[in-house]
């Protein structure tokens, strides 16, 4: 993918340049750290599950407001002109806007992993499920983030990217509620299974099953192909 | 070296352009003309690869010009109508970056961005955030970014729109600075900019391009008359032959001796029309006319008209 490189630098030096990354990181790192001391000190015991959960919850707020402007911007402001006609495809302009995406998610989960030391100075943690769990956070927040993405090569104004991404992951959040209707009928497995706060459940557990993990990378890839054709289509 | 052949383009219902042919040679600066809305942008867009036309084909350097031939894209050089820069990146972030993608590596990519810096004199505000420059900097921005690379064709969609006087005057001089060695194409509404700059103008009108007489190659007859009234000749003339035009109509206001024809469009040959002009009036001289751009543009608009009359 030529200019892959040069784009996802200049993608990720952008998020940095301006004060979006920093807050949005600062917060993430704040609420999910004032959850986990909440939980520990005046809830229950002291464990990832729950902060998992609430960092679920976290990322599906906090995620589409760093999607939003990932290609909404560049329309509004006139770059997308210029992206689309230097020597790179569409796909390498997706896949490193992309990219830079996922770095942020780690900067917001890496902050977060500060709540396991006093889960190691004060007890027995077991390691693997905690391990899991951050790859099942990341896998909830990679699928935000295409989704968002994907939203956001629609729209040409970024508060519409954002509530158009709100909008599809409450509905993918939600969508097993439909299985309660009746008539549901045989829908009611596949609704279970195509919605985030079905799959979620095992992941935030550590558990990685491969009907998740095939869920997921589809709503992935769907989300990018998306964004790449819809950049295609502004060319028509 | 950049041809658009037949190149047709639909928006919706709307026909934009209709199978239009434009060429392009090394070291021409083609001017495009036309109202708002007939398509100039379009065009510059297909050229740059920004828009694919419905029908007809572009070819850049013989090679055919599609969506999947990215590599393509480095040979040209585009400024959008709006500058597209990233106001947070300083100056030199902005030019590094557009020659990273233009796959400019190492030193050849230092060197590209120092030679635009320089001929754009941008080294003042090299450091400098680009969203808090003023407009004519912001133009030059963009001016250097479509040159990085040194790419053999440069589309250029109203470069001088709203600058100040002086400014346009340089970016004038910058344009014909950068246009050496390549072609260059470049759509204004100002006509005077055409004239300053052109070495080829075409009028764009309903989709379709019209090839504007300039610089003399299609000279038209100018004729002084020693007496006889202008107004009887004129006159005559029409009576004679209602193809022949007369295209200077504001000759009239300060110097009623002079008439303009537009040989290729009168339908008579020069001898001829020259004696039958000698049969009403004493011609005091017979020379080429070199219209000028607004001439040119007005013979065109009133051959369309007759055009769409008949």
């Amino acid at each position: 993918m030529r200019g892959f490189v040069t784009l996802f630098a200049r993608e990720l030096r952008h998020y940095f340049v301006t004060p979006i990354a920093c807050v949005v990181i600062a917060v993430f790192w704040a609420a999910s750290g004032f959850f986990f001391s909440f939980n520990a000190l005046f809830v229950a015991a002291p464990d990832m599950v729950s902060a998992f959960h609430n960092m679920s919850l976290l990322l599906m707020l906090m995620m589409p407001l760093v999607t939003m402007r990932t290609l909404a911007e560049e329309r509004s402001g006139d770059t997308l002109e210029l992206l689309l006609t230097l020597p790179v495809g569409e796909a390498a302009i997706v896949a490193a806007k992309y990219l830079a995406l996922l770095v942020i998610l780690v900067l917001m989960l890496a902050g977060s992993t500060l709540a396991v030391i006093p889960l190691a100075l004060y007890g027995t943690p077991d390691y693997g499920p905690i391990l899991g769990g951050y790859l099942g956070v990341f896998l909830l927040g990679a699928a935000f983030a295409a989704v968002g993405l994907a939203a956001s090569s629609c729209a040409a104004n970024q508060v519409v990217a954002a509530v158009l991404t709100w909008a599809l992951l409450l509905l993918m959040w939600f969508v097993d509620y439909a299985a309660a209707l009746d008539g549901a009928g045989g829908a009611v497995r596949w609704l279970q299974h195509v919605s985030f706060s079905v799959q979620y459940l095992d992941l935030i557990r550590g558990v990685l099953t491969r009907g998740a993990v095939v869920w997921f990378g589809s709503v992935i890839a769907v989300g990018m192909v998306v964004a790449t054709q819809v950049l295609r289509a502004r060319r028509a | 070296m950049l041809t658009l052949a037949g190149v047709g383009k639909r928006y919706r219902r709307r026909s934009v352009l209709a199978a239009l042919d434009l060429a392009l040679a090394r070291g021409e600066i083609v001017g495009l003309l036309g109202p708002n809305g007939s398509g100039k942008t379009t065009t510059l867009r297909i050229a740059a690869g920004y828009a694919w036309p419905d029908s007809g084909e572009v070819r850049l350097a013989g090679e055919v010009f599609d969506p999947d031939q990215a590599t393509l894209r480095a040979r040209i050089g585009y400024l959008p109508e709006r500058v597209p820069l990233y106001d947070p990146f300083t100056v030199g972030e902005y030019l590094d970056f557009v020659a990273a993608a233009r796959g400019l590596h190492g030193p050849s990519r230092a060197s590209a961005v120092a030679r635009v810096i320089a001929a754009f004199e941008l080294d003042a505000v090299r450091t400098r955030v680009i969203g808090r420059l003023s407009k004519g900097f912001r133009q030059r921005i963009g001016l250097a970014q479509a040159l990085v690379g040194e790419p053999d064709v440069l589309l250029l969609d109203e470069p001088t729109n709203g600058l100040d006087p002086f400014q346009i005057l340089e970016a004038r001089r910058m344009i014909r600075a950068a246009a050496r060695g390549r072609g260059v194409i470049f759509s204004t509404h100002i006509l005077q900019e055409v004239a300053a700059l052109c070495t080829r103008v075409v009028y764009l009108h309903e989709g379709r391009l019209v090839e504007l007489a300039v610089d003399g190659r299609d000279a038209g007859l100018e004729v002084r008359l020693a007496r006889a009234s202008l107004d009887a000749v004129r006159a005559r003339v029409h009576a004679l032959d209602p193809a022949i035009e007369l295209r200077s109509a504001e000759a009239l206001g300060e110097d009623r001796h002079r008439l303009v024809f537009d040989l290729g469009r009168a339908g008579v040959a020069r001898a001829e029309l020259v004696r039958l002009l000698a049969e009403f009036a004493d011609l005091e001289s017979v020379g080429e006319a070199t219209p000028d751009i607004e001439q040119a543009l007005n013979a065109a608009l009133a051959a369309q008209a007759r055009g769409a009359a008949a």
